[in-house]
């Protein structure tokens, strides 16, 4: 199945769920910009941009991803330096004290970038720490199936 | 005056017929409303031969797998849902806004935790927003369960019309339930009924490997008490073979 919204192109893996939408939060003040939320259980409808309300439901076996796009402001900024979506991470680059509010056995992975003019924060979540190698091999099932769109020239259609 | 006679008797047998005639026609009337059970008794028959359920959508043509849903929410986020292949059952419940039979189930979805989705995740898909109007979804739609509008997937599901439920098993992508009801409680009978009959098969298979290891515990009991352990030689002996005589 595809997905494609918001600049967001996804040919969505077996087992995985995927939703885009717009960010509940802005810490820049902003304009509301796009989130990708991606997981291997049921998405709750409620969700933080960083996963709560998701990450406390997710099993030992589960992964959780989020890829928030931040404003223009963020663009080749400082803490978003150019670079890519990472199609893989390596299993050590987990952290348990990583997430954005400790959770047992889970650890995160968060990567600032810039790719094709527009800025993104990659968060992963795994749900069991001590599953990291297989659980990174099932992140990356999902990193590669997605494609980041470029932001349209001014005036395109 | 016999001319008359003559008319007035034709007259008074023609009235005859017609007569004859409207009380046939009133009996053949009432002989198949009584078919029908609109029966003119005080205490018409407890239970009709058929009962006619005229919201409730027929059978799909054919049977499919589950599928994964995928379209817009009425909010209008992107979503991919996960039914086949996914951990967890799934009942996917086919609405439209328009239909009066949906209403129902609306109201009940609407519910904090509807009793007898427990462990089950509802979707509900309804046509996109060329046949249906998100702001009407919006304001029908549930909260805390996704609302899909995808007209996919009522193609993928062989949907005849709404409302219309298909509940599929996750880890083995069988659609183990299916069809329509004019209320949640008779869809909730039905979806209880189809659980109970996956679960039976199982529970058999169970049973059966439970009976086959305690056979084979006491066996190996009598065995032992009888002093024949493992590799012992009479184990492989042939009993149909006839013992060799003594020479």
């Amino acid at each position: 199945m595809r997905l494609e919204s918001e600049g967001f192109d996804v040919v969505v893996p077996p087992g995985w769920e995927v939703r885009v939408s717009r960010q509940t939060e802005n810490l820049h003040g902003g304009a509301s910009t796009p989130v990708l939320h991606a997981a291997t259980f049921a998405l709750p409808e409620e969700r933080g941009d960083y996963g709560s309300g998701c990450v406390e439901i997710m099993g030992p076996e589960d992964v959780f991803v989020s890829l928030l796009e931040f404003g223009d402001e963020a663009v080749h900024s400082a803490l978003f330096p150019p670079g890519e979506l990472p199609r893989s991470i390596d299993p050590q680059a987990f952290r348990t004290n990583g997430m954005q509010r400790w959770m047992p056995g889970q650890s995160a992975y968060q990567k600032f970038f810039t790719e094709g003019d527009r800025a993104f924060c990659l968060y992963v979540v795994i749900g069991d720490h001590s599953r990291r190698v297989a659980l990174a091999r099932t992140v990356r099932s999902l990193l590669l199936s997605i494609r980041l769109q470029p932001v349209a020239p001014p005036g395109a259609m | 005056m016999t001319v008359l006679v003559i008319a007035e008797g034709v007259v008074i047998l023609l009235l005859g017929l017609l007569v004859a005639g409207l009380l046939r026609s009133h009996a053949e009337i009432l002989r198949k409303l009584h078919e029908l059970g609109a029966s003119i008794e005080e205490h018409p028959p407890s239970q009709p031969d058929l009962d006619f359920s005229p919201n409730v959508v027929s059978p799909r043509s054919d049977t499919t797998p589950g599928h994964d849903v995928g379209g817009v929410t009425p909010t209008d986020e992107a979503i991919a849902v996960s039914i086949s292949g996914a951990r967890h059952r799934t009942l996917v419940a086919f609405l439209s806004s328009g239909c009066l039979t949906c209403s129902a189930f609306w109201e009940a979805f609407a519910a904090d935790q509807p009793a007898g989705l427990e462990g089950i995740r509802l979707v509900i898909v309804t046509k996109d927003r060329t046949e249906e109007s998100p702001s009407r979804i919006r304001s029908l739609a549930p909260h805390g369960h996704p609302v899909v509008m995808s007209n996919d997937a009522w193609s993928d599901y062989l949907v005849p019309g709404s409302p219309y439920f298909v509940l599929v098993d996750g880890p083995t992508n069988r659609v183990i339930g299916e069809g329509s009801a004019s209320s949640w409680d008779q869809l909730r009978n039905l979806m209880q009924q189809a659980l109970a009959d996956d679960s039976a098969p199982r529970r058999s298979h169970r049973r059966r490997a439970r009976a086959t290891a305690e056979r084979d515990a006491r066996d190996e009991a009598a065995l032992a008490a009888a002093g024949i352990g493992p590799g012992d030689p009479s184990l492989y002996e042939n009993p149909e073979e006839p013992e060799e005589p003594d020479v």
